[in-house]
């Protein structure tokens, strides 16, 4: 039945990716009120099946490769939800949805038998630290939409070329500040992320920090998101610049979260 | 029976012409009184704007209604008709129904789009219902029209974009900082044309104006309009620190605002954005000031053609709402068919 809820609800955030896109293209009110309709049935669908299948495992999705996807597409659409809702910007979803539907279609390939818990990750600990590790990916990862809907934009502005895209998207100002504040939550959740992993680390191994591969990575994407939020609140960067940086961080972040687990094992090789 | 209109507009007639036929608002009822009492037409409705006259009948007979409402127009502005039945087209029956529905659609205004025409055919409606000039025919006519203005406005882009310079200013300010509320505006040069696109950015809630001219009276009269705060032509450049959009429109030899101007003034900015609209010919504002990051120069060209591109985008629409109205006619058809049967007592001369 999860699997099933699942498979649905990537159907849904593909149907919805797709108006998106033409959206962008054509200014169509049905699309501008089905595409994100599709997105919410979509996350209804996967909280369902998240729900059941947590349920049935008695375990919480944390612990794999193809749960952490669930997670992360999850929580991205969620935060998705919340920007249209708070920002108004409806139009985020043609670049945050392509986005989801790629993990969940990536993770509908994968194994979703429920797995008996490892003896190491039996720990209140994994709930937190892995669901706030992927909280902080998901903003990033609306960050890094946002920031390219900014250099789109602005690109726009700065050369005087009016083209399409133009009156879709929200105003330079907007962009910015709506980034700066994924940035500034998503910083917020990987730090405690962090801080959380290194407790855990030291009562289940005995060490804070072992400078295992996830760790250093996920170090680097801390200080570059700390670069970013250094740069804009005491020397002012505003705008492009940040937009950049924001991009570059969610590479980090995905080199993190794929990159590692593929090239790099490590102790958090089953992630 | 038949349906008419006789008039003319902004590219038929030229302003001389169309002003000595207007209708003022005050005389419009007496003149629609005036023509329902000659018998000539069983129903009128009188559209007069500043860019067309035009008058709407319900008659017995198009060939004869023609000369006599020209005669009607020739005596109420007690003009001779020679001097302007030249410059008069008229129409009948689907012609002059689809004419009422293009205008109603603002396809037939000057700037295509506009939004005031439909405003203006509605006021002409209820006027001519006040002074009891309209009746079943033009109740169900005019209500459509006016119904079908509204539907184009809503789903389609016709009244989308700036289509003139200062608005197209507005336009890209928007762009750049989303709510203008609270944005300082300096002004460099008191001029008419900055005035205009001060007034739009006002308007649009940057109420922290400074003004900065050569003369420091009118930059003082400038500021009062605005409540904002006079400055000397030389403090303008400390001024380019504390403000997000720039107007420059004063006369120079050579460019006023520099490249090293705006990047000296960077450190207090904080590299917030900075709109530059360089309404003065020739330029005022060194170009290259466009090219530091989070500063944007709009001279009267750029804004031109941002102008130019958001007309273009209003006439791919025009082909759209033609359908519209022409299936908007077709449906229309049959219920003014039966209308027409109910008013003409002899059903000889019907729609069509």
């Amino acid at each position: 039945m999860y699997s099933f809820l699942f498979l649905a609800a990537m159907v849904f955030y593909f149907i919805s990716a797709v108006f998106f896109v033409i959206f962008v293209v054509n200014k169509n009110s049905f699309l501008s009120k089905a595409a994100p309709f599709l997105a919410v049935c979509g996350f209804s669908a996967q909280t369902l099946s998240l729900a059941l299948r947590t349920l049935m495992s008695g375990v919480p999705p944390l612990s794999n490769l193809y749960e952490s996807m669930v997670i992360f597409s999850w929580m991205t659409v969620l935060v998705f939800l919340l920007i249209k809702r708070l920002f108004k910007i409806n139009i985020a979803g043609a670049f945050i949805l392509p986005l989801v539907f790629l993990i969940t279609g990536y993770a509908s390939l994968l194994d979703d038998a429920v797995a008996p818990l490892m003896p190491a990750l039996r720990s209140y600990w994994l709930v937190i630290h892995v669901s706030s590790c992927f909280l902080g990916y998901a903003c990033f990862a609306c960050a890094f939409s946002l920031g390219l809907m900014y250099l789109l934009q602005e690109r726009q502005v700065k050369l005087k070329k009016i083209g399409r895209l133009f009156d879709r998207l929200p105003a330079l100002h907007t962009l910015d500040r709506v980034n700066y504040n994924m940035v500034l939550f998503g910083f917020v959740f990987l730090t405690v992320g962090i801080m959380t992993g290194s407790v855990w680390a030291q009562q289940a191994w005995g060490r804070w920090w072992s400078w295992d591969p996830k760790e250093t990575w996920s170090l680097i994407t801390w200080l570059i998101y700390a670069a970013y939020l250094h740069a804009r609140l005491s020397s002012g960067w505003r705008g492009r610049k940040t937009a950049i940086l924001s991009i570059g961080g969610f590479v980090s972040v995905l080199f993190t979260y794929l990159g590692v687990s593929f090239l790099l094992p490590g102790r958090h090789a089953y992630l | 029976m038949n349906i008419t209109v006789l008039g003319l507009n902004h590219r038929t007639a030229p302003i001389t012409v169309r002003e000595k036929l207007s209708f003022p608002k005050a005389f419009l009822c007496s003149a629609l009184s005036f023509l329902m009492k000659s018998g000539l037409v069983k129903e009128a409705v009188i559209v007069s704007t500043c860019n067309r006259v035009e008058i709407y009948a319900v008659s017995q007979e198009a060939a004869a209604s023609r000369a006599e409402l020209i005669n009607f127009l020739s005596e109420f502005h007690e003009t001779p008709s020679d001097k302007f039945q030249d410059y008069l087209y008229s129409l009948s029956g689907y012609e002059a129904l689809k004419h009422l529905f293009r205008v109603s659609s603002s396809l037939d205004s000057q700037v295509i789009g506009e939004s005031q025409i439909l405003g203006q055919i509605k006021d002409a409606y209820f006027q001519a219902k006040e002074a009891g000039s309209v009746s079943r025919v033009f109740s169900f006519i005019f209500e459509e029209a006016i119904k079908t203005g509204k539907r184009v406005r809503s789903h389609t882009q016709i009244g989308c974009g700036a289509v003139s310079i200062s608005s197209a200013a507005v336009e890209m300010a928007r762009k750049i900082f989303g709510d203008l509320r609270g944005k300082r505006i300096l002004v460099i040069g008191a001029g008419k044309i900055g005035e205009l696109s001060l007034k739009q950015l006002y308007d649009k809630g940057a109420d922290m104006v400074f003004v900065a001219n050569r003369t420091f009276l009118k930059a003082q009269k400038l500021a009062e309009k605005f409540k904002g705060t006079a400055l000397d032509f030389e403090r303008f450049p400390a001024a380019l620190g504390e403000a997000d959009i720039v107007i420059s429109s004063a006369e120079a030899p050579h460019f006023l605002v520099t490249k090293k101007m705006v990047q000296e003034c960077a450190g207090r900015r904080k590299q917030q954005q900075l709109f530059l609209i360089d309404l003065g010919l020739p330029r005022t504002i060194d170009p290259e000031v466009n090219s530091i990051d989070n500063v944007y120069v709009y001279n009267l060209d750029d804004l031109k053609n941002v102008k130019d591109a958001n007309f273009r985008e209003r006439l791919k629409e025009v082909q759209k709402i033609e359908k519209i109205i022409d299936e908007k006619l077709l449906n229309m058809e049959q219920r003014l068919n039966a209308l027409f049967n109910d008013a003409c007592h002899e059903k000889e001369h019907c729609y069509r």
